[in-house]
């Protein structure tokens, strides 16, 4: 680890390595910075290298804030704001001002300065995720709308025969319809996430219940000629869940496998009984996933990581399976998936019996 | 304006099958008789691509960066390395990448945003024709 810690105070310097060198981060590289000149040549040579920044909160040349403030903009790794004893007001305003965490220089010792440390790294991924989710969100709305505009823009500048005028308005619904599936998935994602959306647990058959899920993709399979067969060891199976949220996860899961499935493909459904679980399983013969990709599978929007394409051009989301993952979580159970590339995908729900 | 009746050929690198239908209907309603090829996916033009003989009358390639399979940089890579002339224009949604990206498209004639609209759309088409020598443009 490569930390950073701008002071220029020599005695607090010697106590700040004299801590790392007694944590279990001894082996870190300590990179000082006591002097305004010094801060950016140091920091245009190891800014990239850099994991953290302790800045303590009376530097010369600037006030803390300047320096924490320049700091940010760099945006190169979290801010640990070091602060006099009782000074909470300071280190609440560093907080407000972008710093991860704070860290009073009377309460430095190894543990908390690895404490510390990993909170601040914590928080820093977290942020980092939440950005970059914000982008893809924001691009993955952005799409479907610029082709309704784009159309909407030709409709209003062009005259068009009555067929194009009806091919332009299935498209513009298609989209929009589109559009409003994936803000209603990710309201529904949010919900979860509150827990505002309490599972309503029935006792019921659930190898019936398959079957009638299975029933509402009569239309889907015949027109991709794709075959759905469902094997299981028991006739019945009686089993503790939220019939809607789980039609949300099986529903789902058919519905990708009839979209990576090729054309007259056959889709294997399994209900099978262990000594604890319930394992349901769905198998395709479609394209499968890279086993690099495999990890992206169940987080937000995994159509933008994962480059397997349905095969008849089929649209989705992206969101599907990180739903179907907190819905099988939140009945306590676990949901997997193989593949071989090129030879097709297994999806695995294991549910608890009691 | 002049308009001069000659074939346009055009290749469209586009996977959605909107986004073709959009630029299907916007290019026959511009002046020119245009003869559009399209490819949806990314190996595939490729190949094309990269199989494209010398003497073939191909006038302009608009192009999607974000297309399934094979990454837009990468044919826009190929067409640079090949010395394909043919003028590149670029269907992207994204604005960021229209700036940040201008040292990456160094082949690509124009760089577009969606969405598209009719006027944009043919300003890039003229530019792009009046310097390749072939007039497309119309009255409005």
């Amino acid at each position: 680890m490569v930390i950073l810690v701008c002071d220029d105070d020599k005695a607090d310097l010697k106590l700040f390595r004299s801590n790392v060198q007694r944590s279990i981060l001894a082996e870190s590289e300590l990179i000082e910075v006591d002097s305004v000149e010094s801060f950016e040549a140091i920091l245009s040579e190891n800014g990239q290298r850099i994991d953290i920044i302790f800045l303590d909160n009376n530097m010369p040349g600037r006030s803390g804030f300047e320096w924490l403030s320049i700091l940010r903009k760099k945006n190169l790794a979290p801010i640990v704001m070091l602060t006099g004893s009782g000074d909470e007001i300071t280190a609440a305003q560093a907080i407000k001002a972008g710093a991860a965490d704070y860290l009073p220089k009377q309460r430095l010792d190894p543990f908390e300065l690895v404490k510390t440390i990993n909170n601040a790294l914590e928080r820093w991924e977290l942020e980092k995720e939440r950005n970059a989710l914000l982008g893809i969100a924001a691009h993955e709305l952005r799409n479907p709308l610029t082709t309704i505009l784009g159309f909407s823009y030709l409709l209003k500048s062009e005259d068009f025969n009555e067929s194009d005028k009806k091919e332009i308005y299935e498209i513009i619904t298609e989209r929009s319809e589109y559009l409003l599936n994936m803000i209603n998935k990710l309201l529904d994602i949010t919900r979860i996430d509150l827990g505002t959306i309490p599972l309503e647990i029935s006792v019921l058959d659930f190898v019936g219940f398959i079957r009638k899920v299975v029933h509402n993709f009569k239309i889907q399979t015949e027109r991709k000629q794709v075959t759905i067969e469902l094997k299981t060891d028991s006739e019945s199976i009686y089993l503790r869940f939220d019939p809607q949220r789980m039609d949300e996860v099986i529903s789902n899961l058919i519905d990708n496998a009839i979209k990576y499935s090729h054309i007259g493909g056959t889709i294997i459904l399994e209900v099978n009984t262990t000594t604890n679980n319930v394992v349901f399983t769905v198998r395709d013969n479609g394209p499968g996933i890279k086993e690099s990709e495999l990890q992206y599978l169940f987080k937000l929007f995994s159509n933008v990581k994962v480059s397997s394409r349905a095969t008849k051009g089929e649209k989705s989301t992206g969101i599907g399976l990180a739903i179907c993952r907190k819905i099988v979580h939140l009945h306590g159970g676990e949901i997997e998936v193989k593949s071989i590339f090129g030879e097709g995908s297994i999806f695995i729900i294991k549910l608890p019996r009691s | 304006m002049t308009n001069i009746k000659e074939k346009v050929n055009i290749l469209l690198i586009e996977d959605d099958p909107g986004d073709q239908k959009l630029i299907r209907l916007a290019l026959t309603k511009s002046n020119s008789e245009t003869n559009l090829k399209i490819i949806g996916d990314g190996e595939i033009a490729y190949d094309f691509l990269n199989k494209l003989p010398e003497s073939i009358d191909l006038n302009l390639i608009i192009l999607d960066l974000n297309i399934p399979r094979i990454s837009g940089y990468e044919l826009l890579d190929l067409i640079s390395r090949k010395g394909i002339k043919t003028p590149v224009m670029i269907l992207s949604t994204s604005t960021k990448e229209s700036n940040s990206n201008r040292d990456v498209i160094k082949v690509a004639k124009a760089f577009y945003t969606k969405p598209l609209s009719l006027d944009g759309f043919h300003a890039i088409f003229n530019e792009i024709f009046s310097a390749s020598g072939i007039v497309n443009s119309r009255s409005k």
